[in-house]
């Protein structure tokens, strides 16, 4: 087998073919089988289970997607929460990093922010909806205002542990080679924190979901917050059900896309996902 | 020739159930230019902690450590550290980078510290794994990571806390060997920490021996000749070892009366 591949490019022998179409089976066979069994047993339930118009199955709800995708109108509203969602998710990791690394950093800081902290997050961004209209009105304002809450002490509370998480012999070891207070902080507590700032990020991806959601069902004229409002005013079961399906697999996408991201460009300070 | 002069060292802690409890106390010890010395303690007798206040990283309680005459402040560059665990290593750096950090911080420029990196490297017998990750090495590379990492700051002593007490005993007998051959090819000064006997007389040049903690001091320190190349069957290897052991279990309290071990 070695011989071959040493004679022949690899890719056109038929052993290295093989493991290809292996490893591609392997990796993908899982994931598929995962979504079909997720499909499947909503079909069974809705066509032989529950057999009512108010549970429509997959394909009624592919079909109905299918349509409001061609006429725009659900582009329109998956356009409308993830700008919102990405934008708040942006804004809240930027300034909640920074002052969890500090909180981690200075027992001072943390001791007089924890008070901000520890309150304010057992607030849900949900409760915080009729404040945020009364003040940003119902415009991009108000809910990027409630992602930017959601996310922001998901992000300073992971930050903050990663800190505390630090080997103190990573910190000795950096000091007995010479390295000043600053150098430390550069080149060895922020790498070494980065894996908690990354989870501390994908966990207020999620939180930003169920924000963007409820904020959208009480004031937007765009979103699938919306589409959910609308489809109960008007007993349009369908699309609820195109509102929920879009939900889970935009989730599940842009969950995805975080952690290849991460995988991909952050390299050794990824954390094992 | 003394490099290191430590006198009169005490180290106290306070504790949460007694109040205060003293590690070290009275530790005096010279360490002369180029030598290996070897400390040896039961667990718990607090030779971590001396070499602790060695590095600089404690202060101590009162007592004197001076290097090339002058009281040590904190940690430097002069003193480099090995640990025992791979947590000191930085995991998100390769190998050569990981060599390369204390010539980083000290502003060399790239070009110069990959040289000088790739050159302790090669001296503990890395060749070829400078671009893998900590994770991929096994235990035995890591500390040679961590044993090039501290030499390539070319400082004047290493200090050594227990590094080879995590090994399996073959990487253990490997490393000691490694140890020694590198010793001898830099002429560094070495300060190694260990609780075992044998590893003790193949590799120190002189072994101070603790006596078992709380409030441990120095009982005594023997010149050890000629250590490696000795087996282990030879009679000199014998007579240290008895002489040693029978030296540490005098002064290691029963059970009954060891009341709480810290650990150093």
């Amino acid at each position: 087998m070695k011989e071959t591949s040493a004679l022949l490019p690899s890719i056109w022998s038929p052993t290295s073919i093989r493991t290809i179409a292996f490893k591609c089976i392997y990796g993908i066979a899982p994931f598929v089988l995962g979504f079909s069994s997720l499909f499947l047993t909503w079909h069974i339930l809705s066509s032989y289970l529950v057999q009512s118009v108010l549970f429509p199955g997959p394909l009624e709800v592919a079909v109905k997607g299918a349509e409001l995708l061609i006429d725009g109108t659900l582009g329109g509203h998956i356009a409308a929460s993830l700008y919102r969602i990405f934008a708040g998710f942006l804004i809240g990791s930027a300034i909640g990093i920074p002052i969890g690394l500090a909180m981690g950093s200075f027992s001072i800081v943390r001791r007089i922010l924890e008070p901000w902290t520890d309150f304010l997050r057992f607030i849900p961004s949900v409760a915080m909806i009729t404040i945020a209209v009364i003040w940003f009105g119902i415009g991009e304002e108000s809910k990027v205002f409630l992602i930017v809450y959601t996310t922001i002490f998901v992000v300073i509370l992971n930050s903050c542990a990663g800190v505390a998480a630090i080997s103190k012999n990573k910190i000795r070891a950096a000091q007995a080679l010479g390295a000043s207070r600053y150098q430390i902080f550069l080149l060895v507590a922020l790498p070494a924190t980065v894996p908690f700032i990354l989870t501390g990020m994908r966990l207020a991806m999620a939180n930003s979901f169920v924000t963007v959601v409820a904020a959208e069902l009480i004031s937007a004229d765009q979103g699938l917050g919306v589409m959910l409002w609308n489809g109960r005013l008007f007993m349009l079961v369908d699309e609820i059900f195109v509102a929920l399906v879009t939900l889970g697999l935009l989730g599940f996408a842009t969950d995805r896309l975080f952690r290849f991201a991460t995988n991909r460009f952050a390299g050794q300070y990824a954390p094992i996902s | 020739m003394a490099l290191v002069n430590i006198h009169g060292l005490v180290k106290e802690y306070s504790t949460r159930s007694q109040g205060k409890f003293t590690a070290v106390t009275n530790f005096s010890l010279t360490l002369n230019r180029g030598e290996f010395f070897c400390l040896l303690g039961p667990s718990g007798c607090g030779k971590s902690t001396v070499l602790s206040m060695l590095a600089g990283f404690e202060a101590p309680t009162s007592g004197l450590i001076e290097l090339d005459d002058s009281s040590i402040q904190g940690p430097s560059r002069d003193r480099g550290v090995v640990f025992q665990g791979d947590d000191s290593l930085f995991p998100w750096l390769t190998a050569l980078e990981n060599i390369e950090f204390g010539l980083r911080v000290c502003g060399m420029q790239k070009r110069e510290r990959r040289l000088k990196a790739m050159k302790y490297l090669n001296l503990v017998g890395l060749v070829g794994q400078e671009s893998k990750y900590p994770t991929e090495l096994s235990g035995g590379m890591k500390q040679r990571i961590q044993i090039a990492r501290a030499l390539a700051n070319e400082p004047k002593m290493l200090l050594m806390d227990e590094p080879f007490g995590a090994l399996d005993a073959q990487t253990r007998e490997i490393m000691q060997n490694e140890l020694r051959r590198i010793w001898k090819s830099t002429n560094i000064s070495v300060f190694f920490i260990t609780h075992d006997i044998d590893e003790a007389i193949r590799l120190g040049t002189r072994i101070g021996v603790m006596s078992a903690g709380p409030a441990a001091n120095l009982l005594d320190v023997i010149d050890n000749t000629s250590p490696i190349q000795l087996g282990r069957a030879d009679p000199r290897y014998i007579e240290s070892y008895s002489r040693i052991h029978s030296m540490i279990r005098g002064s290691t309290p029963s059970q009954e009366t060891l009341s709480g071990e810290v650990a150093a």
